[in-house]
């Protein structure tokens, strides 16, 4: 009898185990699910500092905005230099590229029906360079003609910036010079619309931490409106039936999830929780390439990494001491071993288009000691303790221990690592409560202006404390160069003042990685990575 | 046949020495613990910080024992200096804490009435205060004065960083953890000590006229002394980890110093890439928390005098 029993227990047991197997090889994936129901999932690194375009200067919420505000001009999905039409039909330059006028949908119109004019426009271009409002990409709108004078205080007349409302749906802007591509400029989120009606009803045009962006007040003009945000856990876009090309988007929805842990993320993606990872490491890229190489992605980006120094500090505001310093990393040796498809930088801007950035000229480790030692600190013998801020990423407190030991073998240097979550680092920042502090630039347009214009006094993304009369009167040239070549070679010349002074510890060219699930259809390499989500198509595979 | 006494000691190494596991323990934890306080002073053993990225991430050879990791510092040594903080925060912390929690339970229960009153309600107040926030306001008041001591240290002895840091970087971590960590077993002393002072043997004791400490330390103490012994067995794992935890807040062990809870932390991120540096500092780490259990429990009962006196 007792042995019957126990036969018929295994028996029992063999068959709920061999059902538990059989569920789990055929349990369909958070990525499957998403793919049936047309969701794409999208790791996003962090929390979003907020929704406000006029407010935030991240990547990561750059990634979210897109998918709900529109431009006058918006992005192709496969083309870099094109540019479409978003919420004008057609923007349009003069003769000499100075005055664009900008032709507005008729049937534009905000998630809550009410029509997108261009008094929205000028509204939201008034609000942004209003001095209150504090916005740190306010420079973005300096190509406007007054823009800066209007930014910096010193009018109060908005009418002296070079915007004008025709009619309901006509806007003119008059730039500060010549500028053929501005068209490319206009695909940035600051140049987006927000909703005058809305704006106004929940405060005032320069309050900050005006709660028009919350989940339950925003009002966008996207092809996606906002579903839900839960804090830390994710942020949700479904389609927006108002939006004026709303029968052409494929896509229905996005979900945002602020992973900030590069190695978690990757492991959710090989898990299939995520369609597309934010980024992926070093380590991560060797697996894939073994592994599965047509899920990983490797490609060209406009961006640098590099250190901050705070020139207001003792002893980084001595040049020499910044030389040294920059003198002594050995940028190649950080790139084969810490990062992937990196290049050693040796200015700020990437190499891009016909611009040829200026070279940084090469210092041996003999030069920078006896530099270090001419600023007073032979040996580096007496040398203050400093800190290197990091946010908690993972190639950022890799890259710091790299300089740690460069800088304590080749000058005698001991510096700290300190390190912040995101905010508490981005707040150390702009309040210049910091030493020398990681860092990383994406570039906003494709033009080199967009590496060096944040480095001038006042700038939101200066950062540095970093003022130089003669780099400022350069970029102010270009400003009213027509021709494109002398222009460039000003440009050029302004970029080596910038990296023969050093304010910034230049590292690495960065280049792109990250994992695409092959579900995904559509997402085509672009240098800004600016893809729009709407036309982007999910096939179920297994 | 006169019958020669035998003092508790004594009989607790008889038991313990015929506790197989126990002694095996004691061994393995003996071998760890030279290797990561004498080992780095060998020749032999690289520094932790030095870095060479042209040999990262390399696999164990002659040169390096157990590898290198992502900026080719040399594992073996990295796990041994790692050692020392997570062995000096893992012991010395909770020594410290069961030194105070005995002493102060002890003292309460045997006194009873107002004053223990008075001590068990200062230390529900403790209690009271969340231990993070505490902690991480204790490191902004603490960590400059710590760094600089450091440096004082450094200038003023001449050892070399990589010896000195690991371990004066600690001091605040043991005052944050020593100061909160004798909450709990004060509490379990003081209600065993309630129990035992009824006993018979105290009363015989009380009537023989000894002195209030020489009974409280004598006759009472080492009969509490299995509770306490497990509790700290327990915590020794639980505030190495916590010393993990402190480490990313920023107290405590900062890079490029690293601690066993860091390595792990590090190579379990970069599992991907082979299992090599998780694989180490958790052979370590899993060592010496089996060694430290089964050492625990082979004192328990050694320490029992309850236990079989045979």
């Amino acid at each position: 009898m007792i042995s019957r029993v126990i036969v018929r227990c295994s028996f029992l047991a063999l068959a709920s185990i061999s059902l538990a197997l059989l569920t789990s090889c055929q349990r369909e994936t958070q990525v499957d699910r998403a793919t049936r129901e047309g969701i794409l999932l999208v790791g996003n690194s962090s929390e979003p500092k907020g929704l406000d375009p006029h407010i935030v200067s991240g990547v990561l919420e750059s990634n979210i905005l897109r998918a709900l505000f529109e431009g006058l001009v918006t992005s192709d999905p496969e083309r870099d230099t094109a540019t479409p039409g978003g919420a004008a039909v057609e923007v349009t330059p003069d003769a000499t590229a100075t005055v664009w006028i900008a032709k507005l949908r008729p049937n534009g119109k905000w998630s809550d029906g009410v029509p997108v004019t261009a008094q929205d426009f000028a509204f939201s271009y008034e609000r942004l360079l209003t001095p209150d409002l504090g916005a740190k990409y306010a420079e973005m709108l300096y190509f406007l003609k007054g823009a800066e004078d209007f930014n910096q205080g010193k009018t109060k007349d908005f009418s002296t910036v070079g915007v004008e409302v025709v009619d309901n749906l006509t806007l003119k802007l008059t730039l500060r010079g010549p500028t053929p591509y501005f068209k490319e400029i206009l695909k940035h989120y600051t140049w987006t619309g927000v909703p005058r009606h809305i704006v106004l009803k929940h405060g005032t045009i320069a309050q900050r931490g005006n709660p028009w962006t919350r989940s339950e007040n925003i009002v966008v003009n996207g092809p996606y409106k906002l579903k839900s945000w839960r804090l830390t856990d994710h942020i949700e876009a479904e389609r927006n039936p108002y939006y004026w090309n709303a029968s052409n988007v494929v896509l229905n929805g996005i979900r945002f999830l602020p992973i900030s842990n590069l190695y978690t993320e990757s492991r959710m993606f090989r898990d299939g929780q995520l369609h597309m990872t934010y980024g992926c490491t070093p380590e991560i890229v060797d697996l894939m390439k073994e592994e599965n190489p047509k899920e990983l992605r490797q490609e060209l980006y406009v961006g640098t990494s590099f250190f901050r120094c705070n020139t207001t500090r003792k002893p980084l505001e001595d040049v020499r001491v910044r030389k040294a310093l920059s003198a002594v990393i050995d940028r190649k040796a950080i790139c084969v071993s810490i990062f992937r498809g990196y290049t050693p930088a040796y200015a700020m801007t990437p190499p891009m288009g016909d611009y040829l950035p200026p070279h940084s000229p090469e210092i041996s480790i003999e030069k920078a000691q006896s530099l270090l030692a001419e600023a007073g600190f032979p040996d580096g013998e007496g040398f203050p303790r400093l800190k290197i801020l990091i946010a908690s990423r993972e190639t950022a407190a890799t890259q710091a221990q790299a300089l740690q030991a460069m800088w304590r073998d080749r000058l005698g240097i001991e510096v700290e690592i300190e390190n912040k979550e995101w905010n508490a680092y981005i707040t150390a920042m702009q309040d210049l409560d910091y030493d020398i502090a990681s860092a990383g630039w994406i570039g906003d347009y494709l033009d080199p202006l967009t590496f060096l214009e944040m480095w001038t006094p006042g700038n939101g993304n200066n950062l540095t404390g970093w003022d130089s009369p003669a780099y400022v009167k350069l970029l102010k040239q270009s400003f009213h160069e027509a021709d494109p070549n002398r222009r460039f070679e000003l440009l050029r010349q302004a970029e080596a003042i910038f990296v023969d002074e050093t304010p910034v510890l230049l590292v690495a060219w960065q280049a792109r990685n990250y994992l695409v699930h092959p579900s995904v259809e559509g997402w085509n390499p672009l240098l800004l990575a600016n893809n729009p989500y709407q036309f982007i198509r999910l096939i179920p595979r297994r | 046949m006169i019958h020669k006494g035998s003092s508790l000691w004594a009989d607790a190494w008889h038991r313990l020495a015929h506790n197989r596991a126990a002694i095996a323990s004691l061994g393995v934890l003996t071998v760890i613990l030279l290797l990561c306080f004498i080992g780095p002073l060998m020749p032999f053993v690289k520094s932790p910080t030095a870095i060479n990225m042209a040999n990262a991430n390399s696999a164990p050879s002659v040169g390096h024992w157990f590898g290198t990791d992502q900026l080719g510092r040399d594992l073996f040594s990295r796990v041994l200096y790692g050692g020392q903080v997570s062995l000096l925060v893992g012991l010395v912390a909770t020594g410290v804490a069961v030194l105070i929690g005995v002493i102060y339970g002890a003292v309460a229960g045997y006194a009873g009435g107002k004053i223990d009153d008075l001590m068990m309600r200062f230390v529900d107040i403790l209690f009271a205060l969340p231990f993070l926030v505490l902690v991480i306001l204790f490191s902004l008041v603490v960590d400059e004065p710590a760094a600089d001591f450091t440096h004082w240290v450094i200038r003023v002895t001449g050892i070399s960083r990589d010896h000195v840091a690991p371990i004066t970087t600690l001091i605040p971590l043991f005052i944050a953890i020593g100061a909160i960590g004798w909450l709990t077993i004060a509490r379990i002393v003081r209600a065993q000590v309630m129990s035992v002072k009824k006993q018979e043997f105290v009363e015989a004791a009380v009537s023989l006229g000894l002195s209030r400490s020489r009974i409280l330390f004598r006759h009472i103490l080492p009969n509490v002394i299995g509770p306490v012994i497990i509790y700290t067995t327990l915590a020794v794992p639980g505030i190495m980890l916590l010393e993990s935890v402190l480490s990313f807040l920023g107290l405590g062990v900062k890079p490029p110093n690293s601690s066993w809870g860091i390595l792990i932390k590090e190579g379990a991120d970069r599992m991907e890439a082979g299992g090599l540096l998780l694989f180490f500092p958790s052979l370590f780490f899993a060592s010496t928390l089996f060694a430290l259990n089964f050492l625990g429990d082979g004192l328990r009962d050694a320490l029992d005098p309850k236990s079989a006196n045979d």
